[in-house]
């Protein structure tokens, strides 16, 4: 310690007793693997998220009652457009750095988004959900679907053309609920579409609910982390059930995690100047009744867009009740691949019949149920992402595209389950090939790693 | 505990167990990269600061705010790496394998007499109560009684352009489509139309009754799948095109899906002529405008 | 004097045969030359607005039209331009005679014609017959053909009107901000912003293909000399370094986050190290992390129920 740093720590310490819990804090040991970083980058993002966030809030101004545009871009002279299109224009063109604020948080947004989807996509490949770590899962869950919510308001505040067909869209989803989906999107907009409220509530969702909830949720998901411990990948002559190896949070998990939030804002800088992420100037702001062609929402919406596209046209009448496309694209389908991803702990661990508690991570290819069931869902939700996308590879391929969307609809149905079966078929060959089976219990997963296994067959 | 060379006032807790350790050697060269690019990244932040304020463009002052990050931080990870020690330690977890068995109970102070019929009749009260204090929700929108049901147009209402001209069915070129609202309620969403000429005599199921000078149809311009506006017509089939999820809708037969997500067919808008020669509506639409509603 | 394009020059044998007058009859030529005169400066007034003449058709210009036709056009359209079929699809290929000058002019800016490729196939394309020579084939076709009409002129714009008018009209074809987009059967909305004024106008006007036409009411010539400004001034917007890009839909957006986030994996690699992936456990013992084992270092001891080395603890 310096001397300055010293005496600053001594005073603290003489009235709020922080040596030991400090020295204890600092000797804490970290697992150590480089998609244990994934969470973090979560994290710093979000960080940078609020910083460049709190920024734009004291810009922004959440109404769409149009306004006289009194800034310098010659598009706009003289116009009348929305006050929220209004103050994105102020803050691209007039405000120092506020192009860049703009794009970093755009920016920001898609890296949140991507991190927290491979985050989870680690521990299900890793089986870093299993007993005691589910309800931790669940949270995490939670905080996918928050952070899917908060990136769609987040984009629809600008109200550009692009963001207005997006919340049309989303009118029309809220509208398709059995039974009461009229009241439920009268209630979440205010009224007939379009009302003067939707972007008000928008921003409110924005900028205070939902981050309120994702800060809540990240703080029990962490607090449950250092409770219950990190879980780790299997170190041979390490016995992984009763020990955690790595390396200590001074200097080396601070030196990780500070050397971690200043690489990704720097990367996230960069991408804001080569990349226009969030540039809408030239799109021009919503008007009820027009659309612009090749409209997607932003890429974490692309699986429910892309179900929209290729499901064929469904309205079912009955007594009271209309189920249509929009809900089963929507609602229905979403909540499924949730609702498995949910579930999936329980299974596996009935299917396997697991006891006790895990703290080693498996790897998948020798779990076929879960390298199943994760090509399975994943390559679903990817197809049917890529199907968002078929107006565009129709121009670029030059293929129709009712051509692009029949070839969507027959991969998305016949290719998930045929990777599933072939996958789950390689990990039961390779668990087979080893003699062993898949551990029921920790002690007997950890033993293949204390000494060496004779094989029948190299690897 | 086996025995250790600690102090005897430090716990386990307090003592990093190292299972392994590398110590790296002294190095010049390292110490010159932490202090360079160290400076390096101040001298970034201050040119950032420096060209924000002179209104650069984003590429002049982002691409310092960029190098002064990435710079700083390796700076970080030099400082630590190559400085101090690389170690690997362990620390026990707290397993509990076998959780079953007696547990003493959480709550020490227990009543004076067990009465369930009491706590279950505050639980059931306390949910009914919840249940009630949700009913601020219904103020959040009005009720939707047959809003969703009817639109701005009446017998007689005039069909207009978006700047309120009144429309002719001359106006209209043969293959020519035009984007309408019922005068007084430009930019109503749901009651925007298209009115097309088309180019060969529309069939059943069109309402014949609706069409005027026989090519002249209006259709509603608001898509009965998701509700964008379609309004892209490809002459050469006669259809309209809806660009988001791409549900195509035959003109020439009263706008039937024929491709795409879209399960009914656009509602025709029944269209007459104004004894001053402009389009007028009969009624407002017979069928539902827009995506259904469960 | 601007003088027709294409036309037959008729006016002016008018003129020359008046010359050749006698002097009584020079009152007379005097009077002639003055309604002539007179004529024409009324016809200059009384010209509608939006209109450029073509310019006059030398012998050598027709001829290389008339070279061209029959090189490239002919085979389809036939050599009279009474229309004809499309040698390797059997698509019928319309006659000619008598269409718009401005058709003909804007499928041969846009490279639809001579088609390189399926003809129906609107996406961007390199115009193959331009400059003197297009303007060589028009003036033939013009004067073999009769073709009717004229170019239109495009007026000067406000690229803020322009905004409100293209995304009123054009933006549910061809994409937000002109970059084109798909119409479904095989036909798409090609991009707009590289193209020249001239063929924005006349496709406004003339409804090439699949696009419908615009009729004066529906889009005003100042509405479309604004939506050409507007195109303009996207196309000249400032882009961003090395990637060249002045927006983003959300497809190319998508392809960006994908190597955001590879670039952070890497980084991911570096800042934390090897291992990448899960031990074999089944070959070796090395899981190959940063720091050596040196023998001679003593291990610290810890629980001894816990020991990695002692084997005679059973594990359950």
């Amino acid at each position: 310690m310096t001397p300055l740093f010293a005496l600053l720590f001594n005073t603290l310490d003489e009235r709020l007793g922080l040596r030991r819990p400090g020295r204890k804090a600092a000797n804490k040991v970290f697992p150590h693997h480089w998609s244990f970083l994934l969470g973090e980058v979560a994290l710093f993002s979000l960080i940078v998220l609020i910083a460049t966030g709190v920024f734009l809030t004291l810009f922004y101004r959440p109404s769409i009652e149009m306004v006289d545009y009194s800034g310098s871009n010659p598009l706009y002279e003289g116009a009348r457009v929305p006050a929220a299109f209004a103050s994105i224009l102020r803050l691209s063109e007039e405000v120092p750095g506020g192009l860049l604020m703009r794009r970093i948080h755009r920016g920001a947004s898609h890296l949140f988004i991507a991190a927290t989807v491979l985050h989870m996509l680690r521990i299900l490949l890793t089986g870093a959900f299993r007993k005691p770590r589910e309800p931790n899962y669940h949270i995490g869950l939670l905080l996918l679907a928050l952070v899917l919510a908060e990136g769609f308001v987040g984009y629809s505040l600008p109200y550009d053309s692009l963001a207005g067909t997006g919340i049309r869209i989303a009118y029309s989803e809220l509208l398709s609920f059995p039974l009461i989906g009229d009241r439920l999107a009268f209630w979440v907009f205010g009224g007939l579409f379009p009302t003067g409220d939707v972007i008000p509530r928008f921003f409110v969702f924005h900028v205070l609910l939902i981050p309120g909830l994702i800060i809540a949720v990240v703080s029990i998901h962490l607090l449950l982390v250092v409770r219950q411990r990190h879980t780790q990948f299997p170190h041979p002559g390490v016995d992984g059930h009763h020990l955690i190896v790595g390396k200590p949070l001074w200097p080396w998990q601070f030196s990780e995690s500070a050397t971690l939030i200043l690489w990704v804002s720097g990367l996230l800088s960069a991408a804001a100047v080569l990349i226009p992420w969030s540039d809408v100037t030239l799109l021009g702001p919503y008007v009820p009744g027009r659309v612009g062609n090749q409209a997607q929402p932003d890429w974490f919406l692309f699986w429910v867009e892309g179900m929209l596209r290729i499901l064929p046209p469904i309205e079912i009448d009955l007594p009271g009740v209309t189920v249509s496309g929009p809900f089963i694209a929507g609602v229905l389908l979403p909540g499924l691949i949730f609702g498995a991803l949910i579930a999936y702990p329980f299974i596996e661990r009935k299917v396997y019949n697991l006891q006790g508690e895990w703290h080693v991570l498996s790897n998948p290819l020798e779990i076929p149920l879960r390298a199943a069931m994760a090509i399975g869902t994943f390559s679903f939700v990817l197809i049917v992402s890529a199907a968002a996308t078929n107006d565009v590879l129709s121009r670029l391929v030059g293929v129709p595209i009712e051509t692009v969307t029949g070839f969507f609809r027959l991969t998305a149905v016949f290719v998930p389950p045929l990777l599933a079966a072939l996958l789950h078929r390689y990990s039961t060959r390779r668990l087979a090939r080893t003699g062993l089976r898949v551990a029921p219990t920790e002690a007997e997963a950890d033993s293949r790693f204390q000494e060496p296994v004779v094989t029948l067959s190299a690897e | 505990m086996t025995p250790d060379t600690r102090e005897p006032t430090q716990s386990p807790a307090e003592s990093l167990q190292i299972i392994a350790k590398r110590v790296p050697p002294p190095s010049q060269v390292n110490d010159a990269l932490v202090i360079g690019t160290g400076v390096a990244s101040a001298v970034c932040a201050l040119g950032f600061a420096i060209t924000l304020l002179l209104r650069t463009p984003v590429a002049v002052h982002g691409t310092l705010l960029a190098l002064s990050m990435l710079l700083f931080a390796i700076a970080t990870r030099r400082y630590f790496v190559d400085r101090y020690p690389d170690v690997e330690a362990v620390e026990p977890r707290h397993v509990n394998d076998d959780p079953g068995g007696a547990h003493a109970d959480i709550a020490e102070i227990e009543p004076i007499e067990r009465r369930p019929l009491l706590t279950r009749v505050l639980i059931a009260c306390a949910a009914i109560l919840g249940l009630g204090f949700l009913a601020p929700v219904s103020s959040l929108g009005p009720a939707p009684g047959n809003q969703l049901r009817v639109t701005a147009w009446r017998r007689g209402r005039r069909v207009v352009t978006s700047e309120g001209r009144p429309v002719r069915p001359g106006d209209i070129a043969p293959g020519g489509v035009v984007t309408a609202w019922p005068e007084g309620a430009i930019d109503v969403e749901n009651s925007a139309i298209i009115v097309l000429r088309l180019t060969t005599q529309p069939q059943p199921p069109t309402n014949l009754a609706w069409v005027v000078d026989s090519r002249v149809v209006a259709y509603s311009k608001v898509c009965t799948h998701a509700g964008c506006p379609v309004a892209l017509y490809r002459e050469r089939d006669n259809a309209l095109f809806c660009p988001c999820h791409q549900s195509t809708f035959d003109v020439n037969r009263g706008a039937v899906p024929t491709f795409g997500p879209a399960a009914r067919a656009l509602p025709q808008l029944p269209l007459g002529v104004s004894d001053s020669g402009e389009l007028m509506a009969l009624s407002d639409f017979t069928a539902q405008v827009g995506p259904a509603f469960g | 004097m601007a003088e027709p394009q294409g036309e037959t020059r008729e006016d002016t044998d008018h003129v020359q045969r008046l010359r050749c007058l006698s002097r009584p009859r020079a009152l007379g030529a005097l009077l002639g030359w003055g309604i002539v005169a007179a004529a024409t400066v009324a016809a200059i007034l009384a010209r509608a607005p939006a209109g450029a003449q073509p310019e006059a058709s030398t012998p050598e210009q027709l001829q290389r039209g008339a070279l061209i036709y029959q090189q490239q056009c002919a085979q389809c359209h036939g050599g009279d331009g009474s229309g004809g079929t499309v040698r390797e699809t059997g698509r019928p290929a319309p006659p000619l005679r008598g269409t718009e000058i401005a058709s003909a002019d804007l499928v041969l800016r846009t490279g639809r014609m001579p088609p390189v490729g399926n003809p129906f196939d609107n996406r961007l394309r390199k115009p193959t017959v331009t400059g003197a020579d297009r303007e060589a084939l028009l003036a033939w076709m013009s004067s073999t053909f009769g073709l009717v009409g004229q170019i239109p002129e495009v007026e000067v714009g406000n690229p803020g009107r322009g905004l409100e008018a293209y995304s009123a009209q054009c933006a549910h074809c061809h994409g937000s901000s002109g970059y084109g987009g798909v119409a479904g059967r095989g036909a798409y909305t090609p991009p707009l912003t590289s193209y020249e004024p001239i063929v924005i106008a006349e496709a406004i006007r003339v409804g090439p293909f699949e696009m419908p036409a615009f009729s004066d009411t529906q889009i005003s010539g100042q509405e479309v000399g604004d939506i050409t400004a507007f195109l303009r001034t996207v196309e000249e917007e400032r882009s961003t370094p090395i990637f060249g890009l002045v927006e983003l839909n959300p497809v190319y957006a998508a392809a960006f986050v994908v190597l955001i986030t590879l670039a952070l994996v890497f980084s991911l690699l570096w800042i934390s190290g090897r291992p990448a992936w899960f031990p074999d456990p089944h070959t070796s013992r090395d899981d190959g992390h940063p720091p050596d084992r040196p023998q001679d270092y003593p291990p610290q001891d810890y629980p001894p129920q816990n020991h990695p080395q002692d084997r005679s603890q059973d594990m359950r």
